[in-house]
């Protein structure tokens, strides 16, 4: 395979003549799925090629939307606390017994579910084991450490909405959720983390982190057995399912979003040289038939990069923006398509009209042979070398349990791709991507337009 | 984001750099006829490989005036060439499932595709492509350059932390190469032409002036032929291959730069002292300088958190970051977000009693070996997936060190003293080489600085 002797021809040719190389058939990651004495289930991958163990906990139902409305942030300042310190080990001998082995133990939340994870050299598995189940059930929440973590949280906050990026993603949550718990932003608010006590976080924690909320994912060096044996000594001893709590917000269930009818848009003053618009609509979630057909919709229209319709239009053609992307949000009760834009002030109004049109004409007209080619083609062959560490794996075996995906959707993925015709894209594109269902917030629009 | 995510990369860079390393067992080097310089990493737990050509030219290799080219001229390598339409080598590599990205530092610019290994002359004949056949349309550079203005909008001038650290980094380094931002100054973007490029082009991107550093499911017995092949017929051309001078003597007396912003929320104390880099004169102190960052700001553990934050609760957060991989002389910085109603001089009192404590009592054993320990067992993390040490290796080879010196780093660092430790701190530690940056908020009375 050379260039020379070719000037332009089409690239579909190149991609072809790459396959005389040698290939090698992709490899399956072994996931295996152990079911402890009490019937708790673990999905795991072997792997001996480093000395490093990773454990990923998710306690489902338990993110930031479960937090009370009036205190929004609890979930979030509990994944702040639970490493100050637990059993007889103060904050700071608890974190230097981690650094000591150097083990990281990382806790944090989404929309809807709590993170708990550890990455540990396999000679430490069993005190890591330990520091997690101490961390998840003899946690100290000292007021010292409390006041800390809390003074800590609200200057982040504060600082982030500096960040238009961050800000205009709050706010959309805020305008397209309205009153719906997913308004709420997961990091809670300046103004709401101050008034957070210890009972709200203890009665979260043992509300939440229970047995029957619990998905579990391991990879690395360690064997079935070892890992059942410590599985069994340090995270079962969580109760099963939660005890009586009486505490009212710890109730509350989420009910199915539920799309408003008419879009709306707003713009707040900013004293930055570029703009920056978050914006959205109604998507579809993972369980949906069509799902895949609004994942390819996705990569054409924002999703894949370079050759999405909308970085070739706002940057190559017009130079409106660095960057312009659009990625499917799945929460467990709500779906979008969210994008992000940044432009120079005086022209943000330019690189939105522009974002309205090009939907309309996926909306109107499809996308082409073409284009649903190259989606599949980049989303079918992209897919396993993504997962190229065991982090990654890892994150991904949290993503398939909690999802409810299966534990072939490794081998299986590909082919819900495949079968995807331009008929089923275009067939959903003309249901789903509704240019008058866009819900827009700008940080700094253009001062004229502002009068 | 794509092409440039200077910023963004930086974040990476502090992990893998300043703590990351590990040997590789199966690492191999080999060099072409036309002196192109190949390594290789064996990796074969996923069928992929990462590409990475890395070019020795940076923004510190640019002329007076012409700051920001070294990161222009990155933009413009995914624009046309004599056989390929602008974006088409993106898509290419997407069409293959392939990801591509590059980026701008002082001293390298670096180009990279991860890519399933069946597809790897792909990827090495669109590298060879633009290595030599890359075309300039004045036009097209006038566009880019609204794009290359956006990105300057989104990551320095929309962010006023952003703004102090390139006042520091040009008040620090004042005459030499590496007081100019990366992005370049706004004036300078603005003044970039096609025959500047096009110059650029000639001297520096050239099989000679670049490591190629090939990582995952690939031996060397593998590679060479393909090397050979795509890489091995390229000519250097005929100009030479100037590069800063970056051992040019700095004119420094501490000082201080204030920036006052509208935006500001919370304000921010920053300070750089001129440092060795592991191969700059006085390299000695490069590795004790690695450990000295873990021991004083390495997480809530060191001595400055323990200090500031805990027990005279003047800082919320506090943190140190040293870079020892640099051709030139690198940076070893502190940076502290004050608490309420703390003035900067007490911030600034309190990091300097904690130096002058270091300096006059010395270094525990326990405190050492806790450094050390954890410094190790990033090393082993860092070998987690095939791409990491694909990026150690190339920071090591593009800023003038050896395989062997990424391959001992561990025993290295296991090696460094208390002693040593403590003469780095005194020789580095001294206020006349020094920069102190504070960002407030405008007109912010309680943060007044009375020197």
């Amino acid at each position: 395979m050379t260039l020379s002797g070719r000037k332009k021809l089409t690239s579909m040719f190149l991609a072809f003549l790459c396959l005389v190389y040698s290939s090698s058939a992709l490899a399956q990651p072994v996931i295996k799925e152990i079911t402890g004495k009490e019937g708790d289930k673990i999905w795991f991958i072997e792997d001996h090629s480093i000395p490093v163990i990773q454990v990923k906990i998710a306690f489902k139902n338990s993110g930031s939307s479960y937090d009370s409305p009036q205190k929004s942030g609890i979930a979030y300042v509990l994944a702040q606390m639970l490493d100050e310190g637990a059993g007889n080990l103060s904050d700071i001998q608890f974190k230097k017994r981690l650094e000591e082995m150097a083990i990281e133990m990382d806790f944090d939340v989404d929309k809807d579910n709590f993170y708990a994870s550890i990455k540990t050299l396999s000679e430490n598995r069993k005190n890591a084991f330990e520091m997690l189940g101490m961390a998840l059930t003899v946690p100290q929440f000292g007021s010292e450490a409390a006041q800390r973590v809390s003074g800590q949280l609200i200057t982040s906050l504060t600082q982030k909405m500096e960040d238009p990026y961050y800000l205009s993603g709050i706010k959309w949550d805020e305008l397209y959720f309205g009153s719906h718990p997913y308004s709420q932003p997961m990091m809670g608010k300046p103004e709401t983390v101050s008034d957070i006590r210890r009972k709200d976080i203890v009665d979260f924690m043992r509300m939440k982190f229970v047995r029957s909320n619990m998905v579990v994912s391991v990879v690395g060096d360690i064997s079935e057995k070892e890992l059942d044996k410590l599985a069994y000594e340090y995270l079962y001893v969580l109760p099963k399912t939660p005890p009586n709590i009486d505490t009212p917000f710890l109730h509350n269930m989420i009910q199915e979003f539920i799309p408003p009818e008419n879009a709306k848009t707003i713009s707040l003053h900013s004293p930055n040289p570029q703009s920056v618009a978050a914006f959205g609509l109604p998507w579809l979630p993972y369980k949906h038939p069509d799902f895949y057909a609004s994942h390819i919709i996705n990569y054409v229209l924002g999703g894949g990069e370079f050759e999405s319709r909308l970085m070739k239009e706002i940057r190559e053609k017009e130079g409106l923006a660095y960057s312009v992307y659009t990625y499917p949000q799945n929460y467990d009760h709500a779906s979008v398509l969210s994008g992000a834009v940044g432009t120079r002030k005086a022209k943000i109004k330019d690189s939105l009209d522009i974002i309205r049109k090009e939907i309309k004409k996926i909306h109107e007209h499809g996308i082409t042979q073409e284009e649903l080619e190259s989606a599949k083609s980049y989303l079918t062959g992209s897919f396993a070398i993504k997962l190229d560490s065991n982090k990654k794996l890892m994150d991904f075996l949290t993503f398939v349990q909690l999802n409810d995906l299966g534990i072939d959707f490794f081998e299986k993925r590909n082919n819900y791709i495949e079968k995807i015709t331009l008929n089923d894209v275009n067939r959903v594109a003309s249901q789903l991507l509704d240019d008058s269902k866009l819900f827009t917030v700008v940080i700094g629009e253009n001062e004229k337009q502002d009068k | 984001m794509k092409h440039g995510f200077i910023t963004a990369f930086l974040a990476t860079i502090v992990f893998f750099s300043a703590n990351a390393r590990a040997a590789i067992t199966q690492s191999n080097e080999f060099t072409l006829k036309n002196n192109l310089n190949v390594v290789v990493l064996t990796d074969k737990k996923v069928p992929a490989v990462i590409h990475m050509l890395w070019y020795k030219v940076g923004s510190a290799d640019e002329k007076p005036g012409k700051t920001g080219l070294a990161h222009f001229f990155e933009h413009l390598m995914f624009k046309e060439t004599d056989y390929l339409r602008d974006g088409e080598f993106s898509s290419l590599i997407s069409y293959n499932g392939g990801n591509d990205n590059a980026f701008t530092m002082q001293d390298y610019t670096v180009y990279f595709q991860t890519i399933a290994r069946n597809h790897l002359p792909l990827a090495m004949m669109l590298e060879a492509d633009r290595m030599k056949n890359l075309e300039f349309d004045k036009e097209k550079i006038e566009r880019e350059k609204k794009i290359i203005l956006e990105e300057r909008n989104m990551r320095i001038e929309n962010n006023p932390k952003a703004l102090l650290a390139e006042k520091m980094n040009s008040s620090l380094f004042n005459g030499h190469p590496y007081s100019t931002p990366i992005i370049g100054w706004k004036e300078d973007i603005e003044n970039i032409t096609a025959d500047d490029l096009k110059e650029f082009y000639e001297r520096y991107y050239r099989p000679d002036n670049v490591t190629l550093v090939v990582s995952g499911d690939i031996t060397a017995d593998e590679l060479k032929p393909l090397a050979e092949k795509y890489y091995g017929s390229i000519n250097n051309g005929e100009k030479e291959i100037i590069r800063a001078d970056l051992e040019k003597p700095l004119n420094i007396s501490k000082h201080y730069v204030s920036l006052e912003d509208k935006r500001v929320k919370n304000p921010e104390w920053v300070r750089y002292y001129v440092a060795p880099s592991a191969s700059s004169s006085k390299s000695e102190h490069a590795l004790p300088l690695v450990v000295l960052a873990q021991i004083l700001g390495g997480g809530e553990t060191s001595r400055l958190y323990n200090s500031l934050v805990l027990e005279k609760k003047l800082a919320l957060d506090v943190s140190v970051y040293y870079d020892e991989m640099s051709l030139g002389k690198s940076t070893f910085s502190f940076q502290a977000v004050p608490g309420k109603r703390v003035r900067f001089e007490q911030i600034e009192t309190s990091v300097e009693q904690e130096i002058t404590n270091l300096i006059k009592n010395g270094i525990n054993n326990e405190e050492l070996r806790r450094a050390k320990n954890l410094l190790r067992a990033q090393a082993i993390y860092a070998r987690d997936g095939f791409k990491n040490m694909a990026f150690v290796y190339g920071f090591a080879l593009s800023t003038g060190l050896s395989m062997d010196y990424v391959e001992n780093w561990p025993d290295e660092i296991n090696k460094v003293t208390a002693s040593q430790i403590v003469k780095a701190a005194k020789y580095i530690l001294t206020e006349k080489n020094s920069v102190t940056g504070t960002l407030t908020e405008e007109k912010q009375k309680e943060n007044d600085i009375i020197w």
